[in-house]
């Protein structure tokens, strides 16, 4: 083995594994399916190439193509890198909210077919289906020479640190908080979007970082290789890097690069380990390769779906016996964690003093110190306005006006108008095929209404996004088991924290330094709340291994991290030992009394006798009637739709 | 579900291609007498193409109306384990989809050949992002989106052939394709969300 084979292994070694890396953090990590990856690597391929090469007319002219500006390294890398970063942004349509993942996944497909088309058929644009070649090296310019054996070596080196240099990066960006919103967003996107993750912001941040990996990768390449040309970057290469992926093990990095160590990579050389024959057929081997390539996914798909290396658990050991000495086991937790957050949080600390006059002389309303409403939305609140000119009722926090809802013309919901007052348990029944759910999922933004207006706070909430109107304080849960599987029980918590400092990309990058002290105050109230419900013990379980009722447990906890002001609560207790569904029922009294405003589907009519006031009646997707439950079954109409019916 | 796909893709392409070592294999019938009328040439063997698609979709759309055996395809694709429970095998239900098909695509296969006149193990390579193309532009699940999407690709790539270079034709296609997912993410026959 020369010297010259082994820097060969090396660089292609770093290409592809820093290649890898950005697929496996997209699809891996993210959860995004982006079968046009190769189109990243070979715009950063190009953008390397006409940055370094001279004009069109050099050498004879005999290739076309636009730029050739002709550039100093290491402009054409950097040039890569931005390319291909900037070459996704186009594609965030495609996996912003509206489309599903198998739709984006096929449109990415298309595109890198598109493109390659493209680029194939029209010469002007990068030489056609020739492709470009005599791209120089870096410092070419200056004298080096690709084929001296120190030049070599030192391009190798700069090719594996850069790789470890985007190892670093999506190591530090998955292990944060924000990597965590990312899992989130993977195991269940809508769930994430309740919980005020903004998906659009999140995965334009993958698409186009990954994009940059990509870029710098296809850079990186060509500047080695000195050739690019559309047969390098056929559809079917995307295959390979997600064979290698999946291989490795999707969302491990080390797993990624094993995978690119031995998908793109071995299979290039172990053919050269074949004995060369001339009565084999001409298409054999490569063919051979392929077949292989498509066997290995389907196997390991079938056998080892999660890879060689699996995605490692995140263990975080609970504070222990520091918890419980703390006040954190009442439901006073959230304001002392919030209290322990620095800096962005003090916000959330002042709100005894800031909350206004629209807790109409109620003290207790002051006591449990969800977010802040926002200010505007509390100067200008109608809500309070009511509040007071209603002889002493609490003010309104949720409201809707003649909501319509239809599915292909069935009216699910068909003009519900109703308010949701501040710190009642408001419980909200009705048959199956009532409109509960699709009301509680308007109301939360998950679905859009057909007509009809939405109020929160005195703010027209009809038109913001899910995750938006968490933010304000409106969170639900779902009917359905909606836990993020993938992660641990303590991380499904973590992941509903708002605001905390290394959920976003910028903190995520600026380290454990930066965010720790967030991370461990959410930690603690987490903790308290595990104490609370009695799932300490399952803390680094994944939560997808759970019962269906813990299912549920987690996902009320999960609620209640994400400091609700006004809790949208979907048959919390549907699956839960009664025992515990009573105790459920007794903490979130607690809560309202402390402020906090619950809605709660339920079908349990003990449950809603015990624990709520009023009770508002839906059926055939209109309300039927509100009240105490005393007053509801002395109505007959009532009687006749729920309790019989 | 895709990549799996895809990897068996690569599987039969490339094994079919080691097989006979990727030469082309002409397949040549005579074309028959022509018809003529209506400022159409159709030779015969278009004729037999036309005819035996509009019967392939005759079929299908028979099947999954008046059958049995359509109607539980439809329970198994709308849910899977509550048609299990209704009493209805859905793994075997499953295979003959896919036997289904793979008969359908055979047959799309040999209509290809025959069109075409000679082809080899990766002369449908672009046919397959194309049917993908179709599919979704109809919306998945929908046997009368696909046909009509099938119908709208197969006439942009024609026709747009007469106004702009016949490498291009594709392009159009896809180009259809996208700017669809961006108006109306579901398909041209997909529920709406």
């Amino acid at each position: 083995m020369n010297s010259y084979y082994t820097l060969n292994l090396i660089i292609y070694a770093a290409v592809d594994a820093m290649a890898c890396l950005g697929l496996s953090q997209q699809f891996g990590v993210a959860g995004v399916t982006n079968f046009g990856f190769i189109i990243f690597q070979a715009a950063g391929g190009y953008a390397a190439a006409i940055l370094a090469m001279p004009g069109a007319s050099a050498n004879g002219g005999f290739q076309s193509y636009i730029g050739g500006w002709n550039l100093p390294f290491p402009l054409p890398w950097i040039g890569a890198a931005v390319v291909g970063g900037v070459l996704a942004l186009p594609f965030t349509f495609l996996v912003g909210r509206r489309l599903r993942g198998d739709f984006a996944a096929v449109g990415l497909l298309v595109t890198a077919v598109l493109l390659n088309l493209l680029v194939t058929n029209y010469r002007p644009l990068l030489n056609g289906d020739a492709g470009l070649s005599l791209i120089p090296a870096p410092f070419a310019a200056q004298g080096f020479s690709g084929t001296s054996s120190g030049y070599g070596w030192a391009f190798a080196a700069g090719a594996v640190a850069l790789t470890a240099a985007v190892f670093w990066f999506v190591r530090r960006i998955t292990f944060s908080p924000y990597g965590r919103s990312l899992r989130a967003m993977r195991d269940n996107d809508t769930v994430a979007d309740s919980l005020g993750k903004n998906l659009l912001s999140l995965r334009t941040a993958m698409l186009v970082t990954g994009g940059a990996m990509a870029g710098l990768s296809g850079g990186i390449l060509v500047s080695y290789i000195s050739t690019w040309s559309p047969a390098a970057w056929g559809y079917a290469e995307t295959v390979v890097l997600f064979a290698a992926v999946i291989i490795g093990g999707a969302g491990n990095h080390i797993g990624a690069v094993i995978g690119a160590i031995l998908v793109p990579v071995g299979f290039e050389e172990i053919t050269r380990f074949f004995p060369t024959s001339n009565n084999l057929p001409p298409n054999l081997v490569p063919s051979l390769e392929w077949v292989a390539i498509g066997l290995l996914i389907v196997i390991f798909l079938w056998v080892r779906p999660q890879g060689i290396l699996p995605e490692r658990k995140r263990f975080i050991a609970l504070p222990g016996s520091a918890a419980t000495s703390t006040p954190t086991a009442g439901p006073a937790a959230t304001d002392v964690a919030s209290a322990s957050g620095r800096g962005t949080s003090a916000a959330q600390t002042v709100v005894p003093e800031t909350r206004p006059a629209d807790a109409n002389g109620q003290a207790r309303d002051t006591r449990y110190s969800p977010r802040p409403s926002p200010p505007q939305a509390q100067e200008t609140q109608p809500g309070a306005a009511e509040g007071t000119g209603d002889h002493g009722q609490p003010a309104v926090v949720l409201a809707a006006r003649d909501v319509v809802r239809e599915f292909g013309g069935v009216r699910a919901v068909d003009g519900v108008s109703f308010e949701v007052r501040r710190g009642t348990l408001t419980g909200l029944i009705g048959p199956n095929g009532a409109g509960k759910s699709t009301l509680l999922a308007m109301l939360a933004g998950t679905l859009p209404v057909t007509s009809g207006h939405l109020i929160y706070q005195g703010q027209d909430v009809t038109g913001v996004p899910a995750f938006r109107r968490a933010r304000l304080g409106l969170v639900r849960t779902f009917q359905l088991a909606s836990e993020f599987k993938r992660l641990t029980v303590l991380e499904n918590l973590l992941s509903a924290v708002p605001g905390n400092r290394g959920d976003s990309f910028r903190g995520a990058l600026l380290g454990q330094r930066y965010w720790g002290g967030d991370e461990a105050a959410a930690v603690r109230r987490a903790t308290g709340l595990l104490e609370r419900f009695g799932l300490a013990g399952m803390a680094n379980s994944y939560a997808g291994d759970l019962s269906g009722g813990q299912r549920r447990l987690v996902e009320i906890m999960r609620a209640l991290m994400a400091e609700p002001a006004t809790l949208l609560l979907d048959e919390p207790m549907a699956g839960v030992h009664p025992r515990l569904a009573r105790r459920i029922g007794a903490e979130l009294v607690a809560l309202c009394g402390e402020g906090m405003t619950i809605l709660m589907v339920e079908h349990e009519l003990a449950i809603m006798d015990e624990f709520c006031d009023p009770v508002v009646v839906m059926a055939e997707g209109r309300v039927l009637a509100e009240g105490t439950m005393q007053q509801l079954r002395g109505r007959s109409e009532v009687v006749e739709a729920y309790l019989v019916g | 579900m895709v990549i799996v796909s895809l990897g068996m893709t690569l599987i039969i392409e490339f094994g079919v291609q080691a097989v006979t070592g990727g030469t082309a294999v002409s397949y040549t019938m005579s074309n028959g007498p022509t018809l003529a009328g209506g400022g159409l040439n159709l030779d015969g063997v278009e004729v037999i193409i036309i005819v035996l698609s509009v019967l392939v979709m005759l079929a299908v759309h028979g099947l999954l109306r008046y059958t049995k055996l359509g109607k539980a395809m439809r329970a198994t694709a709308a849910n899977q384990s509550l048609a299990r429970n209704c009493g209805i095998r859905a793994s075997r239900v499953i295979t003959a989809t896919w036997a289904i098909t793979g008969a359908l695509c055979g047959l799309a296969g040999v209509v290809f050949a025959i069109d075409a006149g000679s082809f080899d193990a990766t002369s449908t390579d672009l046919f397959l992002i194309l049917i993908l193309a179709a599919v979704f532009l109809g919306g998945p699940g929908q046997a009368y989106g696909a046909m009509l999407g099938a119908v709208v690709i197969g006439l942009a790539t024609e026709v747009s052939a007469v106004f702009i270079p016949a490498d291009y034709k594709y392009v159009i296609a896809f180009v259809v394709l996208l700017v669809m997912l961006g108006v109306r993410p579901t398909g041209l026959l997909g529920a709406p969300q």
